[in-house]
């Protein structure tokens, strides 16, 4: 049996007391993590000094970081007024997620974190900015720990990993589709990455945006300064209603938007990617908007291959690729 | 060289290649489409019908296939016969209508 270098230092670090193996990606949205325990899912918002009032969970955590005010993070805080990760770079903010992510069974640990990132030149500076001690208290719970190899990966590959096993010979197309941006990978059939990019417009809060143009959810939904309230918006749409909007009525608005959304996606492909459509033997739509859209317009399952629990399929897949090569 | 010809059937026409590709074996549609234009050429509507259908060209007998309601204006066989283009799963996807 031939082990590469990584897989021996990975192998040997396995065994060795202490040391787990994290997968970890900092979107602007969400922060996610898998490990041995799971994965786990906060949405990328916080509020500093939360009250005591301030209810937290796994998901909703309290976090003080060594030297910084206690924050308040998760889907509970944006759903109010909080700070958003959406206008900071990932590297900027890859520390501070990722203590937001730690678990009380990290302490004592040295842990190797797999981190994706869409940008190539990135990854080195993201590298730099996990690596090192980490002195948290996370709900109460004091954690130290000492990440001490970052594994920097191409975000894609991971969904690829994942969505593999339903894989057809030959190359793919993968779309991640996040709220902020989608991104787009062309993987050729030995799973190399040969090209993409983030795409802006593609992102799930266009669909949420135009929702909330729409004249009777705006009716119905906006505050006294008729402000629409996005955040509610984007929880509603797995939902069944939004505020005064009926099930009815909020399906098929729903449906009219998400209709509207995927041509817009038909339109973007059709320019930019015409080529690799007409030769690509497989279509990957995933993140947290393939679990949303399929949701709402089942004709997508005919055409792309949506992986198990499509929201954490990239961390998930990340993880699993690593581990296969110890 | 060979060229690439896209060729839009209705879905009775569609369902009937769906039927002829489960009794020869074809897994793609083109390949099966490629094998009739390059022999038969405008005689594929016969040729789907059955009725002259050699057996050893596709491996089948005359199949259940029935007819189809109008001749299929193809072209006719030559050397530099177009290449039928498969659809793909991204084709499929810009052909999808979201609004029915």
């Amino acid at each position: 049996m031939t082990l590469t270098a990584q897989s021996i230092n990975l192998s040997t670090l396995a065994n060795a007391k202490h040391t787990r193996l994290v997968s970890f990606e900092n979107s602007n949205s969400f922060l996610k993590r898998h490990d041995s325990e799971g994965s786990l899912v906060i949405a990328a918002g916080h509020r500093e000094n939360p009250s005591v009032h301030a209810h937290s969970d796994d998901e909703n955590p309290i976090v003080i970081l060594e030297g910084q005010r206690p924050r308040w993070y998760g889907a509970r805080v944006c759903q109010g007024d909080h700070v958003s990760n959406s206008h900071r770079s990932k590297i900027e903010t890859a520390r501070e997620s990722f203590a937001a992510c730690l678990r009380p069974s990290d302490d004592g640990r040295d842990l190797i974190v797999i981190a994706s990132h869409w940008d190539k030149p990135a990854l080195e500076a993201l590298k730099v900015s996990l690596q090192g001690q980490y002195k948290v208290i996370r709900n109460g719970v004091k954690i130290q720990c000492a990440v001490t190899q970052v594994i920097p990966t191409m975000e894609g590959l991971g969904s690829y990993h994942s969505a593999k096993s339903q894989l057809k010979d030959g190359s793919t197309l993968l779309i991640e589709l996040g709220y902020g941006t989608a991104e787009i990978w062309f993987i050729d059939e030995s799973g190399q990455i040969v090209d993409g990019a983030p795409v802006t417009r593609l992102g799930v809060i266009n669909l949420v945006k135009a929702i909330a143009d729409d004249p009777t959810v705006r009716a119905l939904t906006q505050d006294n300064s008729g402000t629409v309230n996005l955040s509610a918006i984007s929880q509603a749409l797995q939902q069944d209603t939004l505020g005064k909007i009926g099930a009815a009525n909020w399906q098929a608005v729903k449906a009219k938007y998400a209709s509207e959304f995927l041509k817009d996606f038909q339109g973007y492909l059709r320019t930019q990617h015409a080529n690799h459509l007409q030769s690509v033997s497989n279509l990957v739509l995933t993140g947290g908007g393939a679990a949303l859209l399929s949701s709402i317009q089942p004709k997508l399952s005919q055409v792309f291959i949506v992986p198990h629990q499509p929201q954490t399929a990239s961390v998930r897949g990340a993880y699993e690729r690593q581990m296969s090569n110890v | 060289m060979s060229k690439t010809l896209q060729i839009t059937v209705t879905d009775e026409v569609a369902q009937q290649i769906k039927a002829l590709m489960g009794i020869t074996g074809h897994e793609r549609p083109g390949a099966l489409i490629n094998l009739l234009v390059r022999r038969y050429g405008q005689d594929l509507a016969r040729c789907m019908s059955g009725d002259v259908l050699p057996a050893q060209d596709v491996r089948v007998q005359p199949s259940p296939v029935v007819s189809l309601p109008t001749p299929v204006d193809l072209p006719l066989p030559h050397e530099d016969v177009p290449t039928f283009q498969d659809t793909t799963p991204g084709t499929a996807f810009l052909a999808m209508d979201f609004d029915s």
